[in-house]
């Protein structure tokens, strides 16, 4: 009897038995910040497999620029590899160990209005001052990049991934309105969240890092996620190999990360989706997503994108030289009513933005009036909205070099905006203007209703880089939207 | 001083003699429970061949693979292999074309196992090595089938016959024309989806993946008159198609895991794949769940690539995988169970193992499928034209 047990138990043992433990090793990985939050995830993974990870955080897109410049890490682990795609660089061999939206924590008590929204949504809230939060600097961070991208892209409106021709004129401003305070990178962002709470509705950022948020305890009021339908952003954190020579270790990490238990640990921890299918999700994480976005293929548009960024904040100033001559009276008045009643209330990414003094000077055969308002909140948009309404015609004729005359001299550094549906027979002659004006400097765009003709408008226009849009075909509010942003 | 002193005898009891330890009945008992045990886990192992393997020895075999890491880290597989000595350690290339690089150093690997024929036979003609012809898999676009169903809706995809809702034929050069035309899904008339991207099947970096490489050999095939285009028309192809993918902007990765994952619709609704991936994806959901997925669908392109993995192998112990491939009965039902068609190595078809499921069995099409891809020459004009190649055209 205890022969063969002692048989089974060899037996048993020798056919349980794995190849000898591998030898201690330690990898340097130059890591998006957030991952920091791995920290007892890659404890396990020490354990079982020898290896150590010793992560250098960087934000995802500085952490690229890096990467396509040289460093000496062994492995990478950004957020995504596209900044680095973007920068020309060849990928090295790359894994997705999980993944994560960029979305919007927003407060419940404030989500309510966000049910289901898109990016334009989104963005017509932050410029009305109505949606105040904190997003990581784009410059560093590839969350934050993401969120440009998403508005950019949603705004663009060709459902296709942005080009560079697509973003000449800057449809962020009015998301970036609700922008009060920026961070470093993914993680920081939560941690300055948790400072301004007060300050603030919301926070850009992902999916994880809201729920991680929330989880915390440190929230006097939690965070609902809100996934913009039309344009969601995934990263799918590659770990990437930098050095061949380590790729036996390489390999073995990429293993653990991907087995079902490992991929659980990293959900439960971080909040992140697990890439393996088989593992069950939580109820926070089982969400349906949304339409992903695709993302643009050049540097180009990163470039654009981050100009357009360093802008945010600056206090626009735009003039509307608005005819109202008899000539506009019926559809054409109506349509500029509408106009100015959708940009004030709900004009999605080209709607008027808190910061924005927009300066409205109706003419005829003189300049009539001239009002100035500056958007400080929700009055002063329901006012522009209004402007209009009771707004009189007059037949004394159609002064519009007159009438630009007067912008320019109260534009400063704004843009003016011309909407005319007649051609000039009153005031100052073309002459008289382009004599007084030899090289205006004040970007000027006119909308051209009807006979109205173009010639001279377009040749003023486009000596100052804008140019005439005809209202003609189209309505006055698409008009208008084409040329909103672009300075 | 009185010692009390004491006439008792000691009386000493006679005990019996202790049972041994071993049969003592608290012993028995679990004994006997985890003997019967270990003996049943010994007679399993046996069986698998596995208990054999601290005495016999286990070759660990180093292989690079794209999308057939699928393949080799199928628990089944795995299994076989090891009753036959054999424990491959994968390194996942992320792309085929990755494997023909110099950097990738195939010659380091036992075996290489590009996705498809025409990576192969550049690593080939570059390395030499001891080419196997496992298995074939057609190239496939995958969908989820409200979106397959706006196709049919607007007359570019057909059900197939038999297909159960779960496969169509896709009419490749009307598909490539919505794209060329700009139309986004929610403008397909009565096709009742919101997402408001344009149509395009979401496809691998060309410079990158083999599917993408073929993906575009099959566009390129649909927008030149359903003609392979010669090396002298390829640059004028490659600028007719190329609105279709700059749509997508930068290319994404393979969809192949992604797909068929809870977020599968936000990574693609529409992507570039092999057969392979989605019949193994649902012969598991059928035998998880009892049912197949109805809402993840094939389209077979009209203009159809079988993709042919070359399994070559640079040491003997990467041509014995190579023959077990080829030649192990248990490899190749296997192989059949994970989507695979067996090209020249066998006769069972994947056919079979469907119908033996109770799964319908979709026909991606028959002809001459080589004549839909345009020659290497004329393939790394477009793919340099339209890819994103740091690192040179692959091919």
């Amino acid at each position: 009897m205890r022969a063969p047990a002692v048989v089974l138990v060899t037996f048993a043992v020798l056919a349980g038995c794995t190849t000898a433990k591998p030898d201690p090793v330690t990898l340097t990985v130059l890591a998006s910040s957030e991952l920091a939050d791995l920290g007892p995830v890659l404890a396990d993974l020490r354990r079982d497999t020898g290896v150590e990870l010793k992560l250098d955080p960087r934000g995802t897109v500085r952490a690229s620029e890096e990467l396509a410049a040289g460093v000496d890490h062994d492995l990478a682990w950004p957020a995504t590899n596209r900044y680095l795609r973007l920068t020309g660089a060849d990928v090295p061999l790359s894994t997705s160990i999980m993944v994560s939206p960029l979305v919007l924590g927003v407060k419940v008590g404030k989500a309510d209005a966000l049910r289901d929204a898109s990016w334009a949504d989104v963005a017509s809230r932050a410029a009305a001052g109505e949606l105040r939060f904190g997003m990581a600097d784009p410059r560093v961070s590839g969350s934050g990049m993401a969120a440009l991208i998403g508005v950019a892209t949603a705004a663009a409106g060709t459902g296709a991934a942005l080009r560079a021709e697509d973003v000449t004129c800057d449809k962020l401003q009015g998301f970036l309105t609700g922008r009060v305070f920026g961070a470093s990178g993914a993680a920081e962002v939560g941690e300055e969240y948790v400072k301004r709470q007060d300050e603030v509705d919301a926070v850009v950022a992902y999916e994880s890092t809201v729920l991680s948020l929330n989880a915390s305890g440190q929230l006097r009021e939690p965070l609902r996620v809100v996934y913009p339908r039309d344009g969601i952003v995934l990263s799918d954190y590659p770990l990437m190999l930098l050095k061949p020579d380590k790729r036996a270790a390489y390999d073995r990490v990429v293993d653990w990360l991907r087995t079902p238990a490992a991929q659980r640990s990293i959900m439960e921890r971080t909040h992140r989706r697990p890439v393996d299918p088989q593992v069950e999700r939580g109820a926070a994480l089982r969400e349906p997503i949304g339409t992903g976005l695709y993302f643009p293929g050049t540097r180009e548009v990163v470039d654009t994108l981050l100009a357009a960024y360093d802008r945010a904040g600056r206090p626009g100033r735009v003039v509307f030289v608005l005819d109202h001559s008899t000539s506009m009276a019926g559809a054409r008045i109506a349509g500029l009513r509408e106009a100015f009643a959708t940009l004030s209330r709900a004009g999605g990414f080209d709607r008027f933005r808190v910061g924005e003094t927009v300066v409205l000077v109706r003419f005829a055969g003189t300049v009539m009036e001239e009002r100035s308002v500056v958007v400080r909140g929700g009055a002063d948009l329901e006012a522009l909205a209004v402007a209009l309404e009771t707004a009189e015609l007059a037949d004394d004729g159609t002064a519009i070099w007159s009438a630009l005359d007067h912008a320019y001299r109260v534009v400063g550094d704004g843009t003016v905006v011309l909407m005319t549906d007649g051609e000039n027979n009153a005031g100052m002659s073309a002459d008289e203007f382009l004599a007084a004006w030899p090289r205006p400097s004040a970007r000027t765009y006119a909308i051209r209703f009807g006979e109205a003709d173009p010639v001279e408008l377009d040749r003023v226009a486009r000596a100052t880089g804008g140019r005439v849009v005809d209202a003609g075909s189209g309505s006055l509010l698409e008009a208008v939207k084409e040329i909103r942003g672009c300075r | 001083m009185v010692a009390k002193s004491s006439t008792e005898e000691p009386a000493l009891t006679i005990l019996d003699p202790p049972r041994p330890v071993f049969r003592r009945k608290r012993f028995v008992l679990p004994f006997g429970v985890s003997a019967g045990i270990a003996l049943a886990g010994v007679v399993a192992l046996l069986a698998s061949g596995t208990v054999a393997l601290p005495f016999r020895g286990v070759t660990i075999v180093r292989a690079m693979m794209a999308s057939k890491v699928e393949f080799f880290s199928d628990v089944e597989v795995r299994r076989i292999l090891m009753a036959n000595g054999i424990q491959v350690h994968l390194t996942d290339s992320g792309g085929s074309t990755e494997i023909a690089k110099e950097r990738a150093d195939p010659t380091s690997f036992d075996f290489v196992m590009p996705s498809g024929q025409l990576t192969a036979r550049q690593i080939h003609d570059r390395v030499g090595g001891t080419p196997f012809y496992p298995f074939t898999t057609p190239l496939v676009i995958a969908a989820f089938s409200d979106y397959a169903r706006a196709l049919a809706h607007a007359g570019v995809a057909e059900p197939q016959p038999d297909g159960d809702g779960l496969y169509y034929t896709l009419d490749m050069t009307a598909f490539v024309g919505l794209t060329l035309e700009g139309k986004t899904w929610k403008g397909i008339e009565g096709g009742g989806l919101t997402n408001e991207n344009q149509v395009i099947a979401q496809s691998p970096d060309p410079c990158r993946a083999y599917s993408g490489a073929a993906y575009l050999a099959v566009v390129a095939f649909a927008a030149n008159g359903r003609r392979a285009p010669t090396e002298a028309e390829a640059a004028a192809v490659a600028t007719r198609i190329k609105p279709l993918f700059e749509v997508e902007g930068q290319f994404g990765a393979g969809i192949g895991r992604t797909f068929f994952g809870p977020d599968g619709r936000t990574f693609a609704p529409l992507g570039v794949m092999y057969e392979h991936q989605y019949l193994a994806y649902q012969i598991r959901t059928k035998e998880r769940t009892g049912e197949v997925d109805r809402d993840r669908v094939l389209l077979y392109p009209d203009a159809h690539h079988h993709a042919e993995p070359w399994l070559i192998a640079f040491s003997e112990a990467g041509e014995k995988v190579g023959r077990l491939l080829q030649e192990n009965q248990d490899l190749q039902r296997r192989a059949l169970e994970l989507g695979f068609r067996l090209g020249r190595a066998g006769s069972a078809s994947v056919g079979t193992v469907l119908a033996e499921r109770g799964i319908p069995v979709g026909n991606p099409g028959q002809g001459d499928t080589e004549a839909h891809v345009a020659k290497p020459a004329a393939l790394t004009t477009m793919i340099g034209e339209l890819g994103d190649c740091p690192s040179g055209v692959p091919l």
